[in-house]
């Protein structure tokens, strides 16, 4: 088999619904969550909350898409959105942010890397 | 210089045939080498040690997945010679197959060509305690030898009568699962062609597949996808993967484990990945 239907087939991580799980849930790969979860999150790629998922948990991600409940705060590399079923209980940190109307956020917002970025204006002189 | 080892089964008049043809085609291909048989007063055992005493490097068992199990096991509890230095095939005969569909090794005399052609692959292997497996361990549902009808496949009316419990997996010592138990499965190496995700026998890890109970009604659709592997679209079942994992039942009555299709224990067990542990020949059409 090709390396490329390897990477195509890798596993992902999903802890279903009825699933509890406790501890420190680290992954390479795309997680996906619809169950309850208490401890830390955190991959390299992406992670999706279901509408059903508890999450009691720092979660540290590339992109974030909540659909569920979180308690704790929320690091996304890249975008996070939360989706009008999504509920956060922490602080959120991402490049991107989107919340949908009815989600619901309890905590401060931070954008790293827009406060740093300058706009450079060129202003073209003109000789009376 | 390959030998080859005939299980005892084989001994039977109907499978006179097909040994002549398979002894013909490897005499065609030029790779005939010397042959034992597995005889009341001669196991498989015995058999092997005498073979890797005398210097063969390549052993092919001639069967099915069972034959293939017990030489691989005397092979890796023997240290006559470095399993570095022994290459493992096989000749399906019969059914169980699962190792050698897993492997890429066709029932019969096409099974010749794949040894022949000689691609040899070192593969992790899964160990329960102190058991190894190849394909797959299975805890719950499939974990006893009852939950499996006469060929082979679950068994829909034990799958109705089976009560899930809580159970309790601790993955690489990093966190912990506890649900109300269907099927737990332990896959290092995939055996069937619906297989979804295909395991990796090369990458250190074992794929775990835990799935929470289901409704009466809704087991027939779903036992089929269990038997043919097809996780991804297996509802209720979380897939994770990991070196070690540690299971236990919250409860006092202990779940049984099965792997490749035979029991080999109860829970509290470890399982977990042995890496680049076995030199096999596998064919073209191998899940890997």
């Amino acid at each position: 088999m090709s390396d490329k239907k390897l990477e195509e087939n890798q596993a992902e991580t999903i802890v279903g619904p009825s699933v509890k799980v406790e501890g420190e849930l680290t992954s390479q790969g795309n997680v996906r969550i619809d169950g309850q979860v208490a401890g830390n999150i955190q991959t390299t790629q992406n992670l999706a909350v279901g509408e059903q998922a508890v999450i009691s948990a720092n979660v540290k991600a590339t992109n974030v898409v909540i659909a569920g409940k979180v308690k704790g705060n929320v690091t996304a590399e890249e975008a996070l959105e939360i989706t009008e079923t999504g509920q956060v209980e922490g602080d959120i940190t991402a490049k991107i942010i989107s919340i949908a109307p009815g989600a619901v956020l309890r905590g401060q917002c931070q954008m790293p890397g827009q406060e740093d970025q300058e706009t450079e204006i060129e202003v073209e002189q003109t000789e009376n | 210089m390959y030998y080859y080892i005939y299980d005892s089964f084989l001994e039977k008049p109907k499978y006179r045939k097909i040994l002549d043809r398979i002894e013909i085609r490897l005499a065609d291909l030029g790779i005939a080498g010397e042959t034992s048989k597995v005889r009341p007063l001669r196991n498989m055992e015995e058999i092997v040690l005498e073979g890797l005493s005398e210097d063969r490097s390549t052993i092919i068992a001639v069967g099915n997945d069972h034959t293939f199990k017990k030489i691989a096991n005397t092979v890796l509890n023997q240290n006559k010679k470095p399993l570095s230095k022994i290459t493992l095939g096989l000749i399906p005969i019969s059914k169980p197959n699962s190792i050698g569909e897993a492997i890429g090794a066709q029932i019969g005399e096409l099974a010749c060509d794949t040894i022949s052609s000689r691609i040899v692959k070192l593969i992790d292997l899964g160990k329960i305690n102190r058991e190894y497996f190849l394909t797959r361990a299975l805890i719950g549902f499939g974990g006893r030898k009852q939950d499996l009808d006469k060929k082979g496949n679950f068994s829909l009316l034990r799958a109705l009568r089976y009560h899930p419990r809580e159970i309790i997996l601790d993955l690489d010592g990093k966190f912990q699962i506890r649900l109300d138990l269907f099927q737990a499965a332990f896959i290092n190496l995939s055996s069937h062609k619906g297989a979804d995700p295909c395991a990796n026998p090369e990458d250190g890890l074992l794929n775990i597949f835990v799935t929470s109970k289901y409704q009466k009604f809704s087991l027939t659709k779903n036992l089929k996808l269990a038997d043919n592997e097809a996780y991804y679209s297996l509802p209720k079942t979380s897939i994770f993967q990991a070196k070690k994992v540690e299971v236990s039942s919250a409860a006092k009555k202990p779940f049984s484990v099965m792997a490749d299709n035979q029991k080999v224990g109860r829970t509290p067990v470890t399982i977990q990945a042995v890496p680049q542990k076995l030199r096999v020949i596998v064919g073209k059409t191998r899940m890997f």
